[in-house]
């Protein structure tokens, strides 16, 4: 009887919890459905009574939805692609092979964990300033491929693979690329997804950096897009929250794709430590 | 196949004061199967990873088929590395694990193809073809490992302990199985064990290694008959060889006259299936209370315990548990003599 009932409790926090994250998301869906009218009333609806596609409508017509849907999907994409191989290609480094100062050279690394991005952030736009880089895809994607904290992870994760699967394929005959390439990154799979869906999710919803490289209108990003319509002293909430919805669902749908490994990523980093 | 000379070969680890290996020189003749012994931590995994040139020594020359491979990388010594833990790789199929050697070497896919199939058909491995290590038993693994090194047909097989991950009996079987295989393939062997069963059943040849220097290299028989110093007396057989000292002999009152002892002071051993026993008195033997008794089934351990000395010996006669006294006896052709301050044999 106490079983079932300390079981009850927990399922019931449980539920609580998942009520409470949901909850904004709900609201945020529910809003980009409901007209001007329902959503400013003395007693809020959790369901619109009419439902209107006008937010979406509005949104579609104030902002060329798919040109910066576009700008986002090239940031989100070429980042991840190019922190994941960068990332792994370090940590193989500092995990499996042999180099002089490789302690020293990691611990370097880590120490810059401690400096807050915007720190930086001046100095590196200064930089692809002189590169005339600014309002260039190379200017927003570049600086954010190399991340110090997924070299960490996978390090972790790469230190944990046998060293004798290395060494069976130097002799075997594998080149030391091909043993990165063949052996390594197959066996990091649960790890990579893990970064993936970090870094993909980090880019798409990324607001300060696009805003801050991308000048001209139409290199802005989804994010940045959506922050430029609302205006000065009114906001068109019906119209945002459509706009939200429609930045959400490629986050979302990526990080379902790659939650089985994800997870396996996750709890592998835990138990290593 | 060829030949392995190991010249001087010295190393020590960065960062460590004493050598793991030192002055190690050997020679492993053409198809021949030779075991490199010792307890733990005498260095010779790391012997066997610096011939295989997964470590780096320090000093001396390892030449295989007359060229020395010193600098020369691991793939390009044409040797074959079994695992202790086999080190499959976890993605690839049994087929791309035995086979992916071959590809690598740019050997023609028919040929590969042969090849695969007559190995597996060798280990019986023809039915997991397709399956991934993780659902291989211990022993299927350990097999697929071996059909890995076979495959490409190495100059040199180097084997790190390869049955110490399989259970008893799975062991005992494979002992034999790996000896006939290696035989019918004339394989050139280096065979590193801690095990002495495995080491005196399959080898040609041991190198018993202790400390990181050479204690002995000799047949399984030399080794066990003419043991070269206390350490490889003692560390081979099962129960280990008695030493005792000149004094302790005197005390258990073993007549040992001048002549017959071949130094004025020694220590000497004796195996303990060479003790000659018995129940009751026996004129000029000497007598001891039973201070163990282990019976294994076909022989019977006993624990002595005489003139304050503790003896080890093995029979295979019967005792019964109550039986406290016993009267024991060796001969004076059954005894080894070490000198007291080396351990050297005298």
């Amino acid at each position: 009887m106490k079983r079932i009932s300390r079981a009850a409790a927990f399922y019931a926090f449980m539920l609580l919890s998942v009520a409470i994250t949901l909850f904004p998301f709900v609201w945020m869906l529910s809003t980009s459905f409901k007209g001007p009218g329902e959503i400013f009333t003395k007693q809020p609806t959790l369901l619109p009574h009419i439902w209107t596609l006008a937010g979406y409508r509005s949104i579609f017509a104030a902002v060329n939805i798919w040109l910066h849907l576009w700008n986002s999907v090239v940031y989100a994409v070429a980042l991840t692609v190019m922190s994941v191989l960068f990332n792994a290609m370090a940590a193989y480094a500092f995990a499996k092979l042999k180099f002089p100062g490789r302690e020293k050279v990691f611990s370097l690394l880590l120490i810059t964990m401690m400096v807050p991005g915007q720190v930086t952030m001046l100095p590196v736009f200064l930089i692809l300033k002189s590169l005339g880089l600014l309002n260039s895809y190379a200017g927003l994607i570049l600086p954010g491929s190399a991340a110090v904290f997924a070299i960490f992870m996978m390090r972790q994760f790469m230190m944990d693979i046998p060293e004798e699967i290395l060494e069976a394929a130097r002799i075997d005959g594998f080149s030391e690329f091909a043993i990165f390439w063949r052996i390594m990154i197959p066996l990091c799979r649960p790890i990579i997804a893990t970064l993936t869906v970090f870094s993909f999710i980090g880019a798409w919803n990324d607001f300060l950096w696009p805003l801050v490289i991308m000048i001209r209108e139409d290199k802005y990003t989804l994010p940045v897009a959506l922050a430029s319509v609302n205006g000065q002293y009114n906001t068109d909430w019906g119209m945002l929250m459509a706009g939200a919805v429609l930045v959400v669902v490629p986050a979302v749908l990526v990080f379902l794709l790659a939650q089985k490994h994800y997870i396996k990523g996750i709890a592998a980093g835990a138990v290593k430590g | 196949m060829a030949e392995v000379k190991i010249g001087n070969v010295s190393k020590t680890f960065d960062g460590m004061s004493r050598p793991v290996l030192r002055d190690i020189s050997f020679t492993v003749n053409d198809a021949e199967f030779v075991s490199l012994l010792g307890p733990s931590g005498c260095g010779k995994t790391t012997l066997l990873r610096i011939i295989a040139g997964l470590e780096e020594q320090s000093g001396g020359d390892i030449v295989i088929a007359g060229e020395n491979v010193g600098k020369v990388a691991p793939r390009d010594r044409d040797m074959a590395f079994v695992f202790q833990n086999y080190a499959l790789y976890p993605h690839f199929s049994v087929k791309d694990n035995i086979s992916l050697g071959l590809k690598l070497r740019k050997i023609p896919a028919a040929e590969i193809e042969s090849r695969v199939r007559a190995i597996t058909e060798m280990l019986g491995l023809e039915q997991l073809l397709e399956r991934k290590p993780r659902a291989l038993s211990g022993g299927q693994r350990q097999r697929v490992a071996l059909a890995r090194a076979l495959i490409r047909k190495p100059k040199v097989f180097l084997l790190d302990e390869p049955l110490s991950n399989l259970d008893a009996k799975l062991r005992d079987k494979t002992r034999g199985e790996l000896k006939m295989l290696f035989r019918k393939v004339n394989g050139t062997v280096i065979y590193v064990t801690h095990d002495q069963i495995e080491a005196m059943t399959m080898s040609d040849k041991i190198v018993i290694l202790h400390d990181g220097m050479i204690q002995q290299i000799g047949t399984p028989g030399e080794i066990y008959e003419k043991p070269a110093n206390v350490f490889v007396a003692t560390f081979i057989g099962t129960p280990q060889m008695n030493i005792l000292s000149k004094a302790q002999l005197k005390a258990l009152g073993y007549p040992m006259d001048g002549a017959a002892a071949p130094a004025p002071d020694f220590n000497c051993g004796v195996r303990p299936e060479h003790f000659e026993l018995a129940s009751e008195p026996r004129q000029g033997w000497m007598e001891g209370e039973v201070a163990m008794c282990e019976p294994t089934g076909a022989l019977t351990i006993l624990t002595i315990a005489a003139a304050g000395t503790e003896l080890r010996c093995s029979t295979a006669l019967k005792f019964s548990p109550s039986q406290t006294r016993v009267w024991f006896n060796f001969s004076r052709e059954h005894l080894q003599f070490f000198d007291p301050s080396g351990g050297n044999r005298l």
